[in-house]
Formats: structure tokens, C-alpha cells, sequence
């Protein structure tokens, strides 16, 4: 049976693999793709999820969300991802419609018409997660689970206490992991571990389709960036939170309570994982630590395959 | 043999006490001084404690007390790792000696004394060392460096993120990482990688007497002593600082940028270790990750079975 999903993403080279390996999985029924500032402004943001889905010749229902977090200004992070969130390939511009409403009342409409439970998917700030669940509790009960890239046990990649995407909206971050629902927590633990070659992106690249290129290309100035950061590999972060949804297997993971940081000097927007019980709560979230690599990148390269 | 001055800042305390067991008979080390701080209980047992300690080991030792509440924050104490006493259920006749009034000014003149070489070697909360950098900022080219136990890059243990040593002090953590002398941060990375089990314990020695029966007692109680959430071992978290300093292969790590939280909700005293490199700001620790295991457990021996022979 098909898990229905709600992908929230702010594409972004990563956010843009894992949208194209989710819309090739069997594994899923997309609801709709709802779109946040984040890696770029969430006009282009919005831009690039729907020139990925045309270029790729998929269709979704897609509508934009919150062009700020929650209570702070927005950061982007054009040295990694461009000036466009999506530098590297080119890609057309998309004729596919826009939703004309709000990502939060696109999330809503879809939870309400479920009749199963539903995945949600987030690759980005949590921002419009954490609306829809601050503005319509009573949905909570239509939501099976939240897979996230996001946050860290251990480090940070934008400040030495947290990653991007938390860091951006940690108080959005805070009302997710609060929410009560079951959380995947793809983080830097495992996503550093998801690292991709240049071997892999020959590997993508020698598919030899219209879409496999696009993704090498991706891929080769995504890689780009981490080179001059001294990575041997790019980390194809948001790719995980997808990877984990299909085969859980390739994963290793464990159960902790995960609270987040609003206030911190340095720590804003940590991802505190309660690794000994200190706080006596029950886990709220799988925190993925480990990835079998060979396997998340023979899945990339199987997924890539099926689009023309 | 060249011996390196140091003054251990300490706050017995369990783990401290069997630092400062090793520490008495390596005769690698010059001990200045022991000084007191307050946190794993108040300063006033702590100092009964280390004087105890050092005159049931037959040292000759100046301790000097030092802070009785931390620089900002509202005192914490440990008492449910160390017990009411600091010692948990080991109790000690009550010391013929008193304390030297004035841990800063002692730290103090044995830095003038040791032209630049003395090391400084903290396993309690860091406030006598903040202290006596705002006091003498001249401190700064006269230390060698600043061994600490406290801190944890991928845990903490008084609450997920902050190691307690830290916790008790935050600021003065803040002021001593801040104060530009290297630090060698052995934090909970390394202290809880190994440690001592209960066979382990009762096997370290054939032969007792008075400070023998004395050490295995409080390693024994230190036997699961931390919760269960921890396996059931002895961690000698501030002796492992000072085995630093004996065994250049026992820890190995690297120098990063940390910062010390003093404003977070979540995080409050947690050690900020830049593990990613996301900025440029100077590395001012050298943090350990890993215990040679084998080296940790010859060292314990070799030295502990050292009072055998008394």
C-alpha cells in the first residue's frame, strides 16, 4: 500500500533529489508539495520545486508557504546552493499551476480528506509544519508520522551548535518536536555519512537520460561547494528523510526524547537529544545515526532510472 | 626527571579523590598546591575532604579553599552522585590541618614562582580559575595550560547537553575558554568511554591496607553510581584529566573552537565544540574523543597498586 505524503521542501539541490527520488518511489502517493523559504526566498524556492516537477514531467499539487519563519528573518544560504537555490543544470521555466492558497490550508485540505493516516515529509525549515500544527491541532490525529532532514545530535553545519534547517525556525522546530507525533529525524549525524562521490555522480550521470543528467549536475555543484569546504563526498541530506521512508533498512537508528533550543548564544536551534534520559520523557523521535551508503546511492541511481 | 608543576583545583568528590590518589604517587608531577571549589558539595566539605585525603596518603601538600558559590548562577552540588559528605559512605578521620584561606592568591604566586610551566589541572567547576583571571590578567602568559574535566561534545550528564562541572559554572567556564590560555577539555566523550567494573574493581588489589581499603571503597561506590542509564561501571572522569598529562597515548583528540552556553534554555552550560568548522574563530581546546582502553586500565593499575607497597 502506497503511504500518502505531504512534502514540504525549500529546493535546493538536495531538497530537489529527494522531491525527484519520492515522485519515483512506488512507495508513494504525494498529496501535494507545499514549499518554504529557506535554502533561497521562497519565490524562487517555489521556482524551483516546479521546474524540477515539469522538467521531470511530474504533476502535484503545489502552493507556497511562509515567505519568513516563524519569528525571525529569514536566512538563505546562496554558498551552497546559488544564487537561484538550484545553480548547476539548466532548467526551463514550468507552466505548472500554483495552488491559489496558502501551503498551511493545502495541508489542511488534504489531512481532512484523508481517510489514512498521513506522512509528512519535510526537507526544509520546519515553518509551515509548525503552523499547521500550532493552527489546527485537531489534524494531528490525521498524521502518521513526520520525516524531517534536520537538527543533530551532535555539531552543527551553520553554527557549531546547529544545523540550517532547525537554526532557520528553531521555534517552528520547537512546535514539531512538541507536537506529540513521531518524528524521523534525518540529522547531520547521518547525513554526513550520506556522502556522494564524484565515482556516484558518474555513476547518476551514466544513466544517460534526460533526468540523470539534470541530477549529476545537480550533484557536480553540489559537491562543488562541499569540496571547498574539505568533504571527500557531498551529503545528500534531504535525500535520507526520503531514503528512510523506503527502505528502513539501510538505516541505523535509535529512540530519544529530541527537544530544540530557542535561546541559546550559540545554541540556537540545537537539537538536544536526551541520549540518557535525563529528562525522563518518553522518545518522541528515531534519530537516524548511521546509513548503509553503497545502498542509498544504488537506490539514487535505481530511483533516477526511471524517469526518461 | 623534569617534573611538571601543577596545581589540581579540585572538588572532592569520588572521582576527584581517586585523581588525586594518582596524582600523589606520579612523580612526573610537581603538586604545587591542591585547591578547593565548590560542586560536588559545598566548599566546606570539600576542603575537610581534600585535606582528609592528603594526609591519609601521608602527603605534605598545601590545600588551599577556595570559591563558595559559583560567579552567577544559584549553586548546584552533586549530592546525588558524591552524598551528603562528598565522599558518599566513606568516611575519614577528621584532618589535624586547616586550609589555606585563599586558593587565587595561591594559584596565584605558585604562577609567578614557576616562570610560565605551571599547568593547572581543574576537575571541578572553573570558578577559582575565572576568579583569578579577573583578578590577575597577567595569568595569561604565566599558565602553561588548563587541563579540565568538564564538558561533553556529544553528551552531557546533568541534563542531555551540559557535563555537571560546566553546568555549576557556566560563566566561569565562559571566562576561563574565553581567557586565551590552551585548554586540554577532557569532557564525558572520553570519561564515559571506559571505565572500572565491579570485578575490575575488587581484583586491583591483593595486598590492603589503610589507603587501599580506602580507594576501593570509593571506587566500589562509584559502581553504577551515575543511574542506570550508564553502563555499571566506575567512570574516574577527573582522573582521567590528570592521566593525561602522565601518558601521551592515552587520549587522543583535536583542536577545535568551544564556546560555553550561558544562555540557553536547553543548553545551559553546554560546551559549543565547532566539530563541522563553521567559523573561523581561534581553536582555543584541544578536546580528547578517544581512550586507548588498554593504556587506561595498565595506568590505573600501575599506579593505584603503587600504595600496596606502603
Amino acid at each position: 500500500m502506497k503511504l500518502p505524503i505531504l512534502f514540504d521542501c525549500d529546493p535546493g539541490h538536495d531538497d530537489a533529489i529527494a522531491l525527484l527520488m519520492a515522485f519515483a518511489s512506488d512507495r508513494f502517493d504525494i498529496k501535494a508539495v507545499t514549499v518554504t523559504g529557506g535554502n533561497q526566498t521562497l519565490a524562487k524556492t517555489l521556482n524551483n520545486a516546479r521546474r524540477v516537477l515539469s522538467f521531470a514531467n511530474k504533476t502535484a499539487r503545489i502552493a507556497p508557504g511562509c515567505d519568513k519563519p516563524l519569528m525571525r528573518e529569514l536566512e538563505v544560504a546562496p554558498q551552497v546552493h546559488g544564487d537561484t537555490g538550484l545553480d548547476g543544470p539548466y532548467l526551463p521555466e514550468s507552466d505548472l499551476p500554483v495552488e491559489d492558497k496558502h501551503a498551511v490550508e493545502l495541508m489542511k485540505e488534504v489531512l481532512e480528506n484523508s481517510t489514512e493516516l498521513v506522512t509528512m515529509i519535510a526537507t526544509g525549515p520546519l515553518t509551515n509544519v509548525g503552523l499547521l500544527l500550532t493552527m489546527y491541532p485537531e489534524l494531528k490525529v490525521k498524521i502518521k508520522q513526520i520525516a524531517i532532514m534536520g537538527g543533530a545530535m551532535i555539531g552543527g553545519n551553520w553554527t557549531s551548535g546547529a544545523e540550517f534547517n532547525i537554526l532557520v525556525d528553531p521555534e517552528a522546530a520547537h512546535i514539531v518536536f512538541n507536537s506529540g507525533l513521531p518524528i524521523i529525524m534525518a540529522g547531520l549525524d547521518v547525513t554526513h555519512k550520506a556522502l556522494i562521490y564524484n565515482e556516484d555522480i558518474e555513476r547518476v550521470r551514466a544513466v544517460g537520460k534526460k533526468v540523470s543528467t539534470m541530477v549529476a549536475e545537480l550533484l557536480d555543484f553540489f559537491a562543488k561547494f562541499h569540496h571547498s569546504m574539505g568533504y571527500k563526498g557531498a551529503p545528500l541530506h534531504d535525500a535520507c528523510a526520503v531514503a528512510y521512508l523506503i527502505d528502513p533498512t539501510m538505516f541505523t537508528s535509535k529512540e530519544y526524547f529530541v527537544d530544540v533550543e530557542t535561546q541559546g548564544e550559540f545554541t540556537t536551534g540545537a537539537t538536544v537529544v536526551d541520549q540518557h534520559n535525563r529528562y525522563g520523557k518518553k522518545p518522541n523521535t528515531t534519530v537516524l545515526l548511521d546509513i548503509k551508503r553503497e545502498k542509498f546511492v544504488d537506490l539514487l541511481v535505481e530511483l533516477v532510472n526511471h524517469y526518461a | 626527571m623534569h617534573r611538571i608543576p601543577v596545581i589540581i583545583d579540585c572538588d572532592p568528590g569520588l572521582d576527584d579523590a581517586i585523581a588525586l590518589f594518582m596524582a600523589f604517587v606520579s612523580p612526573e608531577l610537581d603538586i604545587k598546591a591542591i585547591t578547593t571549589v565548590a560542586g560536588n558539595q559545598t566548599i566546606d566539605k570539600v576542603t575537610r575532604n581534600a585535606l582528609q585525603l592528603v594526609e591519609l596518603a601521608g602527603q605534605d601538600i598545601l590545600v588551599a579553599k577556595g570559591a563558595r558559590i559559583p560567579l552567577f548562577r544559584e549553586q548546584v552540588i552533586a549530592a546525588y552522585v558524591h552524598g551528603e559528605n562528598g565522599l558518599k559512605s566513606t568516611v575519614l578521620p577528621e584532618p589535624t590541618k586547616t586550609a589555606h584561606p585563599d586558593a587565587i592568591k595561591v594559584i596565584y604566586d605558585e604562577a609567578v614562582k614557576s616562570n610560565g610551566e605551571l599547568v593547572l589541572v581543574a576537575v571541578g567547576p572553573l570558578t577559582n580559575l575565572a576568579q583569578a583571571f579577573m583578578v590577575h590578567p597577567d595569568l595569561k602568559d604565566m599558565i602553561k595550560k588548563i587541563v579540565i574535566m568538564g564538558g561533553g561534545h556529544t553528551f552531557g550528564n546533568i541534563t542531555p547537553a551540559a557535563e555537571f562541572n560546566i553546568f555549576a559554572d557556566p560563566e566561569a567556564a565562559k571566562v576561563v575558554f574565553e581567557f586565551g590560555i590552551e585548554i586540554v577539555m577532557v569532557g564525558l566523550d572520553v570519561t564515559m568511554a571506559d571505565g572500572l567494573t565491579r570485578t575490575q574493581v575488587t581484583e586491583l588489589f591483593t595486598h590492603h591496607n589503610d589507603v587501599t581499603r580506602v580507594i576501593e571503597h570509593i571506587l566500589l561506590d562509584m559502581v553504577n553510581g551515575e543511574g542506570s542509564a550508564y553502563k555499571p561501571w566506575a567512570y574516574i572522569h577527573d582522573a582521567m584529566a590528570l592521566m593525561y598529562l602522565l601518558y601521551d597515548d592515552l587520549l587522543t583528540g583535536d583542536y577545535y573552537h568551544v564556546d560555553v552556553e550561558t544562555k540557553g534554555l536547553l543548553t545551559y552550560g553546554k560546551t559549543v565544540v565547532d566539530y563541522y568548522h563553521t567559523h573561523k574563530k581561534n581553536k582555543n581546546a584541544w578536546v580528547a574523543f578517544n581512550v586507548n582502553s588498554e593504556r587506561f586500565h595498565q595506568a590505573l593499575k600501575e599506579r593505584l597498586r603503587v600504595y600496596e607497597k606502603r
